[in-house]
């Protein structure tokens, strides 16, 4: 899962860590990235859409 | 709800992000819509294995050494000085620590209400909610407030001063439902959340900017008002003054 997470572009993998991983909340990641709380959102959308698809590529195998 | 807009809305109901109308809307949604509802079952468990994965690294104790000596010690403090400073600290502490309290409970307060209204804000715009009644015709708007709030708010038609009523809507602020009413300028939207008894201690209207929205906040009646948008500072502020000189005069007639 780790390896997985550092494949997402850097954007997606703050959000995603800064929620899952320092357990902020979306408010707090808005203040520490310096974005909109929307954009916060939208981006932990985006993070989770694609770990969970490379996780499931990897469940499934080569 | 469509399903494009509960994609993004059920991370945020995962993440306990959502107040309990919103969390409960996304809910219905999934649990009629089976794209959606495996999306959040899938979206649970990938949590579940995030959150028992083991990612948090512990920095090394060799890296908290090396940072203690990079960082020089601060000086000895004197134990009678400092026992000296705690004797006169604790005197005007006691005299002054319950209207601190006092002021800090409140700005907090007024930090939440704030944030709470940022999100109220971006809900409406995201979500698909942001009218309950759909009305430029402020004798509609206002006795659709009727009932469904403890409240009546100033609704007041501004189209000549170029802010479009374009309807309202409940929402909740602080734990409790509150008023809003929906203007548009242009294609942004100005949401004006009505509140009573809510940081009661404004008076003169503020301007501020938070997470790159505008906010002017004004009192009036003893109402509390929270205009939110992002159009700029100038033309926000234009149409609290003019909202607040339309209600003036609406009260004179």
């Amino acid at each position: 899962m780790q390896r997985l997470i550092t494949q997402l572009p850097g954007a997606f993998r703050e959000a995603l860590v800064l929620r899952e991983v320092n357990d902020l909340s979306y408010r707090e990641i808005a203040d520490v990235t310096g974005v909109p709380v929307g954009t916060v959102m939208s981006r932990l959308a985006r993070a989770r859409g694609l770990l969970r698809t490379a996780w499931l590529a990897e469940e499934k195998g080569p | 709800m469509t399903c494009d807009e509960a994609e993004v809305m059920l991370h945020a109901l995962i993440d306990d992000e959502l107040d309990a109308v919103h969390g409960r809307e996304v809910e219905t949604h999934a649990a009629g819509c089976a794209r959606c509802a495996a999306q959040l079952a899938s979206y649970r468990d990938l949590r579940q294995t995030l959150r028992g994965g083991n990612l948090r690294h512990t920095a090394p104790a060799s890296l908290r050494r090396s940072i203690d000596r990079a960082v020089p010690s601060p000086a000895a403090t004197d134990r009678r000085t400092l026992l000296k400073g705690f004797a006169l600290g604790s005197l005007l502490s006691a005299a002054a620590a319950a209207s601190v309290t006092l002021v800090v409970l409140r700005e907090d307060r007024d930090e939440r209400i704030l944030s709470e209204a940022i999100s109220a804000h971006l809900r409406s715009l995201q979500a698909d909610h942001l009218t309950d009644v759909l009305s430029t015709d402020q004798h509609t708007v206002k006795p659709w407030f009727n009932g469904r709030t403890d409240l009546a708010p100033p609704v007041i038609d501004l189209a000549a001063q170029g802010f479009t009523l374009i309807g309202g809507r409940l929402d909740f602020i602080d734990g409790k439902s509150v008023a809003v009413i929906v203007y548009r300028r242009r294609v942004n939207v100005i949401n004006l959340f009505v509140t009573q008894g809510v940081g009661s201690s404004l008076q003169a209207p503020r301007m501020e900017t938070v997470q790159g929205f505008n906010i002017r906040r004004w009192t009036d009646q003893g109402l509390n008002m929270f205009a939110v948008s992002d159009i700029n500072r100038e033309e926000l502020d234009e149409f609290g003054n003019k909202f607040e000189q339309a209600a003036r005069a609406a009260r004179a007639t």
